[in-house]
């Protein structure tokens, strides 16, 4: 989980914002759609790739 | 001028209290902050736990070879958070204040707390710890930190064994794998608070959010965690800190200074980390929530032009232009009109002209019957003008003649 997902969770909500103003129109809607879309097969693939990793630090 | 009374003075009549004005001066004269929520150390004598559940005993202490003893009540409400059963002969402090029980006319020190005399001594201490940190402002809320909502690496704190980091290892991983960072200390004993301090310093600016965790204990157990050492370092930390020492009822100073108390490492684990499964479903019902607005964009887009195809239809197109047509025509229709109508006018103003030209024309008298005498192309204005023999030409309505003048006479003086 990286800020990277964090990013594309907050682009993800900006589309759907977009996507709710009943000022925007189709063909913007279409892309966005689009863009939405390809966030969250990306975010999926993020959380389904999550593995834990434990390492240990003793130094400073 | 009065008469003063000489010789002795009249004895002054001594005031004579009631026993409530006298219990009400008492409890006034013990109303003194010296007196009022003190901790006072001694020994148990003359323990006494009635059946009402109330305690009642002597704290004493010997100076010098003279013993000095206080009466102490403990009421059965406090008395049942005890956690040892005082007995005679115990060294103990006890938190409380001197008050005078006015039905009892009992003047004694009411105890609200009371410790064994060596675990007692640091409970005081951690209480002065938590005064002086806290006028320090390490508690204070504008020092909270949010957590990051999707850390990518958790640091913990705690042992490098044990249920501890078992615990908090088996929810990160259930909710959320992340790449967790140990820093691995000793939790307790006496230099306990400096190798954790020293641990928590070593993860701090290297991972997102730290974990500060040990699992239960006795006060002794989790005292490294009141010490102002691990408590100063929590509070000046960048990365946020989660305490979660003890079990849910454990209260340690720790938990005050870090930006956020879990009640135990497990509970501290789940929230540093979102829930990857609920994380899935929130995007996925995104993922259809922008289907339904684009189908609905789609739709309302739909019947838009539908509408707009309906308007444009040839039948709707033809009617128009048939309109249009109508429209036309009467105008045009209206523009004949006008144009006739100034044909017209025009005409009859011709006529009139020519009516007045003609009028005034030397030929128009031809029509009357008259006749016009010309000679060399010009017109005979006068007999004078005329000999016998000339060849004259006659204009008469209707032709002409050609003629030659037999005889010219001439109409004298007229």
């Amino acid at each position: 989980m990286s800020r990277k997902f964090e990013e594309m969770l907050g682009e993800l909500k900006e589309v759907v914002k977009q996507m709710e103003d009943p000022d925007t129109g189709l063909d913007e809607s279409i892309a966005l759609y689009e863009r939405g879309a390809a966030l969250i097969r990306e975010c999926e693939r993020k959380l389904a790739e999550a593995e834990l990793k434990v390492t240990e630090v003793t130094e400073a | 001028m009065d008469q003063v009374p000489t010789g002795t003075p009249p004895l002054p009549v001594p005031a004579v209290l009631g026993v409530a004005e006298i219990s009400g001066i008492i409890s006034e004269a013990l109303d003194d902050e010296r007196l009022q929520e003190i901790w006072i150390r001694g020994e148990i004598t003359s323990y006494k736990h009635h059946h009402s559940g109330h305690r009642y005993f002597s704290l004493s202490e010997q100076v010098s070879g003279r013993n000095y003893v206080i009466k102490c009540i403990m009421w059965q409400s406090r008395a049942q958070c005890l956690d040892f059963e005082p007995r005679d002969g115990l060294a103990v402090i006890a938190l409380g204040s001197v008050q005078v029980y006015e039905p009892r006319g009992d003047l004694g020190f009411y105890v609200q707390e009371m410790l064994p005399a060596g675990a007692g001594e640091k409970h005081l201490l951690v209480e002065r710890w938590k005064r002086e940190l806290a006028a320090e402002g390490l508690f204070s809320e504008e020092r909270k930190r949010p957590l990051p909502p999707y850390p990518s690496l958790v640091g913990v704190v705690t042992t490098r064994t044990g249920a501890v980091l078992h615990d908090i290892l088996n929810v990160i991983g259930r909710r959320f794998p992340v790449e967790i960072v140990l820093s691995p200390t000793a939790v307790q004993g006496d230099l306990a608070h400096l190798e954790i301090a020293r641990a928590i310093r070593i993860l701090d600016g290297r991972v997102d959010v730290i974990i500060v965790a040990r699992g239960g204990g006795s006060f002794d157990d989790l005292f490294p965690f009141n010490h102002p050492d691990v408590v100063r370092t929590i509070a000046f930390c960048r990365t946020p800190v989660v305490s979660a020492v003890g079990h849910e009822v454990d209260h340690v100073l720790s938990d005050l200074a870090a930006d956020r108390r879990a009640p135990t490492p497990s509970a501290a684990a789940e929230l540093v980390v979102p829930d990857r499964a609920e994380l899935a479903r929130e995007i996925a019902g995104s993922l259809d929530w922008m289907r339904s607005s684009l189908g609905k964009k789609v739709q309302a887009t739909a019947l838009l032009l539908e509408d707009l195809r309906l308007r444009l239809q040839p039948r709707r197109a033809r009617k128009r232009i048939n309109e249009d047509r109508e429209l036309i025509a009467e105008i045009e229709e209206d523009l004949n009109r006008a144009i006739l109508a100034k044909i017209e006018r025009s005409r009859s103003e011709l006529e009139r002209q020519r009516a007045i030209i003609e009028g005034r024309s030397p030929l128009s008298i031809l029509s009357r019957g008259y006749c016009i005498a010309e000679r060399d192309g010009r017109v005979v204005r006068s007999a004078r003008d005329l000999h016998t023999g000339d060849r004259i030409g006659l204009r008469i309505s209707g032709g002409g003649a050609k003629a030659r003048v037999e005889e010219v006479y001439h109409e004298q003086e007229v």
